[in-house]
């Protein structure tokens, strides 16, 4: 990515930034038809936040304006640094990354704590490399239990349990380790 | 075949797992007792004294879980929306009823069943033992003479002190509601004396009281407080209001009605615990029992006065 | 002299088998706790409250403070092995605290830390025990406007770490903040910035953004890099005192450290939190190689770490004399001594001074046992360090799920944690500066709170500079501001640090 190209990306999200802080600032910091009297007031709810927002647009518009500077510089004179990052990072394991984690937030409400991360340790371990099965069944079932008995039996955090059916799943599987 | 096999023992174990859950024993496994303000607090106490005398009068554990946040509301909602099977109990208090007064939330009165109010102490008025002012009458002409010059801490704006100092305002005694919201800093506020009142509970200032820091000048109510027999009640100024600062135990509203007796039967033989009636003599807060239907009654009223009051002193009720 | 002898009573009782155990116990619980990374001390302290029930009052005490006194420093354990901090309080710790483990061995910068900590900490407890009511008194003079003046000295601290990137770091601190503002506003309960969705009217809660930004985010950074980060450790972690030669190197900061958050400590509203950052923000701007911090250097890990312990002892101050919680450790022993019936306040000091004292000499004891017990779980630490990183980091996101969960008890904190890391690995991806975003979402509901009560009990803005304290305070705060315009005077600023030491 050549330095051009960086300069005006950067402009770009400055750009938006500066854009979204407005909007936020001026419609979205307190709900419409507040019944509180105070919130327009100085020693009121949308001050401070609506403070914030501002400075956003200020940093962001200078942010523009320096990037502005600079980009009919580089037309000119040598050239900056290059973005180092892009040979670093590999996309695809980071989406596959963020698509696991996130699949095992939406399970663990549906199907409780236990299950849920049994299924995501099952799922995580092999796409990182550790495929032999005995130790991937260990480390994904005993793990969980290990973490099951020091948080819901030693310091009683109501962990999930699941809906439905999983709930009762999940209440006979403690009960089956001791747990309740 | 090993395929169909495996299948058809899920099939069995989750069946087996729906039928034997609704069939047990009550309570046979843990309850969860949420308390919906932080460690420390008079709900927190509260929360824990129960869970350590319902533990030994249910005979399962009863762990405690904080969950704070919006006066309460986070942890109610989490209690209104509990599974029914009456696993799960909470901490209920004047301060969110008052919030929902006041706007905040969507819980109402209906989103709960009662198990039964526990605790209730009057509201009043406290200064540092110095200060200059010395009665409750005193509190009132200085405030006629330099109307916004007092300062009331209290626990915020919106809550039931910010009522009282609108009410008193309304009626010609202007002072400032100075808003702290963290307990803590409260009491740091008057003892340093960076404000000139305390609105407050007995119970939350005991230590205070006991060490001789601070003093009561009234109590809001039409009667007077048997444990500070000198000390005036606000109906003797004509100014009849009853702020209880009360308690009590809840559960979500579908729980069927065995389950709600029998937890509100052994709430009823905490309250008769020797431990108990040391816990609530201390905190000034003992009442007599009430039963589920009584306590729903009181909440409702509590509600409604709420509703009335912040309508009286001027501020925006929710319907 | 009448303190010594009680003192030294305390001590004699304090010593007693039963109470050596659980005090090594608590410090075992709480430096476990700090260093894994999505489980803070407060969370531990607070779950340990029902095995109190069971004790008396003293050996619950000495239970919690170990917890308490370890928990504070072991999350720099993880911010210095891992990057990633354990607690909040641990954040500037990574800063100057990894790049020193790459540079000159995990050894070293361990025993840096734990040195330092040990200093800050047994100072702050010799306060406690012989200087309590004095130090009750000035905290007693403090309020809203000061409050105010301290988290704004820790607001622009934060951008001490923005060398040379002072805009895009302010668009990161102000983005905290204004996601700190979401939700019930504290003075009127009004909803912000809410958009009518339920799941936000709680409010972000910074330990979420913590654990998502820097503990999952740094586990994505990892699994994605091309070039494989190797997170095993290569040194054995082990760590000891530094020498009285090393010691003396670094008195500057350490004293520097300490004093700041003794002070800091006491200040209700205050906490290790704020203490550390402070401490790192004014030791960059007084230390020679100050240009130089984010690179390894010795003193910028000594300065932050000496202040969080520090706060500790100094934290029990007003909570023991006047019954007042400064923090949120003191907080649950406040709590767990109410459940004991024993009532803090200056009746404690006539009624019970064995009690007292018996908890001042355990506090004393456990910031010396607290260098073994870090000693032991370093030690095990990096053994586990060495396992197959697959494991390990898939570990550390369950973990940081679960410590997610247990701030609240409340499931959506986990999703916007989720949410926080992918942002937290964008924002590395981009090198988008973290630590203000960060800082902002725990610091700015704070010092909002206290602006705007001050400005509602004193009616005026011109109250921040008639009251001497808080006067003095926001002007060192505005001389930081000024300096960090100023052009810095080492030429070589070093590369840009990592994650959480990102600038």
């Amino acid at each position: 990515m050549n330095d051009k190209a960086v300069i005006r990306l950067r402009i770009g999200y400055a750009v938006l930034a500066l854009v979204v802080a407005v909007v936020l600032a001026t419609w979205f910091v307190v709900p419409s038809g507040s019944a509180n009297a105070a919130a327009d007031s100085f020693v009121g709810p949308a001050t401070w936040p609506r403070a914030m927002l501002i400075g956003i647009a200020l940093c962001s518009g200078l942010l523009v304006l320096r990037n502005v500077l600079q980009y009919a510089h580089a037309q000119r004179a040598r050239t900056l640094t290059a973005h180092p990052l892009d040979e670093q990072f590999d996309n695809r394991k980071a989406a596959i990354g963020i698509a696991l984690l996130t699949l095992y937030v939406v399970a663990m409400p549906a199907i409780g704590f236990a299950l849920a991360t049994v299924a995501f340790l099952l799922v995580w371990l092999p796409f990182g490399g550790v495929r032999k099965p005995r130790v991937l069944a260990s480390v994904a079932v005993l793990g969980t239990i290990a973490l099951l008995y020091a948080f819901v039996k030693l310091t009683t955090l109501p962990l999930e349990r699941g809906t439905g059916v999983f709930d009762s799943v999940t209440v006979s599987l403690y009960r089956v380790l001791g747990i309740y | 075949m090993r395929r169909t096999t495996f299948i058809a023992g899920m099939a069995a174990i989750f069946a087996w797992c729906s039928v034997a859950s609704a069939q047990e024993k009550f309570p046979s496994r843990p309850i969860d007792m949420i308390v919906n303000f932080g460690p420390g607090g008079g709900a927190d106490q509260l929360g824990r004294i129960a869970s350590q005398l319902l533990e030994r009068i249910l005979s399962v554990p009863v762990p405690v879980s904080n969950i704070v946040g919006a006066s309460g509301n986070t942890g109610l909602a989490k209690v209104a929306s509990a599974q029914p099977d009456g696993y799960t109990v909470g901490v209920i208090t004047g301060l969110s009823i008052s919030s929902w007064a006041a706007g905040m939330g969507r819980l109402s009165v209906n989103d709960f069943a009662y198990l039964g109010v526990v605790q209730s102490s009057p509201s009043m008025l406290f200064v540092v033992i110095d200060s200059p002012v010395k009665n409750y009458q005193q509190l009132l002409d200085a405030a006629k003479a330099s109307p916004g010059k007092l300062k009331v801490a209290t626990a915020g704006f919106g809550t039931l002190d910010d009522f009282a100092v609108k009410y008193l305002a309304k009626k010609g005694f202007a002072m400032v509601n100075a808003p702290y919201a963290k307990p803590a800093e409260r009491y740091t506020s008057i003892l340093g004396k960076h404000t000139d009142v305390l609105f407050e509970e007995p119970g939350d200032v005991a230590q205070f009281l006991a060490a001789k820091q601070m003093r009561p000048i009234v109590v809001f109510g039409d009667k007077r407080h048997p444990e500070f027999p000198d000390v005036p009640a606000s109906g003797e100024f004509d100014q009849h209001v009853d702020l209880p600062n009360w308690r009590a135990l809840v559960a979500s509203p579908n729980v069927p009605k065995d389950r709600v007796d029998a937890l509100s039967a052994g709430i009823a033989k905490m309250t008769d615990t020797a431990e108990w009636k040391k816990f609530c003599s201390e905190t000034y807060t003992c009442i007599t029992k009430m039963n589920p239907a009584d306590s729903k009654k009181f909440v409702q009223k509590n509600y409604d006065d709420a509703v009335a009051f912040l309508k009286e002193s001027g501020g925006d009720p929710k319907k | 002299m009448d303190a010594l002898a009680s003192v030294y009573g305390g001590m004699m009782a304090a010593l007693q088998p039963l109470n050596l155990v659980v005090l090594f116990m608590g410090l075992l619980v709480g430096v476990l706790a700090g260093a894994l990374p999505g489980i803070s001390f407060v969370n531990a302290m607070a779950l340990s409250l029902p095995f109190t029930y069971l004790m008396s009052p003293l050996v619950a005490m000495a239970f919690l403070g170990g917890i308490y006194v370890g928990g504070v420093f072991g999350g720099s354990i993880c911010s210095i092995l891992l990057n990633i901090p354990g607690d909040p309080d641990s954040v500037p710790s990574c800063w100057d605290g990894y790049p020193l483990s790459k540079k000159k061995g995990s050894v070293y910068a361990l025993s840096v830390a734990i040195t330092a900590s040990a200093i800050g900490g047994l100072v702050s407890a010799l306060i406690l025990t012989f200087a309590a009511p004095p130090f009750a008194r000035f905290a007693l003079s403090f309020d809203q406007p000061e409050f105010f003046a301290a988290t704004l000295l820790g607001l622009v601290s934060v951008l001490a770490v923005c060398r040379g990137k002072l805009l895009v770091g302010l668009i990161s601190l102000f983005t905290g903040i204004t996601l700190g503002s979401v939700g019930a506003d504290p003075l009127y309960g009004v909803q912000r910035l809410t958009f009518d969705v339920p799941m936000l009217e709680n409010g972000i809660d910074f330990v979420v953004v913590m654990i998502g930004i820097f503990a999952i985010g740094e586990v994505l950074e990892a699994c994605s890099a091309r070039v494989g980060a190797d997170l095993r450790v290569k040194d054995s972690a082990r760590m000891g005192l530094l020498s009285l030669r090393d010691i003396w190197k670094l008195r500057g900061s350490i004293s520097r450290g300490t004093g700041i958050g003794c002070i800091i400590g006491t200040i209700p509203g205050g906490g290790a939190a704020i203490g550390a950052l402070v401490a790192y923000g004014i030791e960059r701007q007084v230390n020679r190689q100050g240009g130089q911090f984010g690179t390894g250097v010795a003193d910028g890990l000594a300065a932050p770490e000496a202040s969080k312990n520090a706060t500790t002892g100094t934290a029990l101050i007003p909570m023991l004399t006047l019954g007042i919680p400064s923090s949120a450790g003191s907080a649950i022993m406040l709590a767990a001594l109410v459940l004991h019936n024993v009532q803090p306040g200056p009746l404690l000091f006539t009624k019970q001074p064995e009690l007292l004292y018996t908890i001042f000499a355990s506090f004393l004891l456990a910031n010396v046992f607290m260098i073994i017990v870090s000693m032991a779980v370093a030690r095990g630490f990096g053994l586990v360090m060495k396992t197959n990183p697959t494991i390990l980091y898939a570990f550390i996101l369950v973990l940081s799920l679960i410590g997610a969960f247990a701030v609240r008890n409340n499931m959506a904190d986990v999703i916007v944690c989720v949410g926080f890391g992918i942002v937290g690995y964008l924002m590395q991806r981009f090198q988008f500066p973290t630590a203000p975003l960060v800082l902002g979402v725990i610091l700015g509901p704070l010092a909002e709170g206290y602006f705007m009560t001050s400005i509602a009990n004193y009616g005026t803005l011109t109250v921040f500079f008639t009251r001497p304290v808080a006067a003095v305070i926001i002007s060192v705060a505005l001389l930081f501001v000024v300096w960090s315009l100023l052009p810095k005077r080492s030429a070589s600023e070093g590369p840009m640090p990592q994650q959480a030491s990102n600038g």
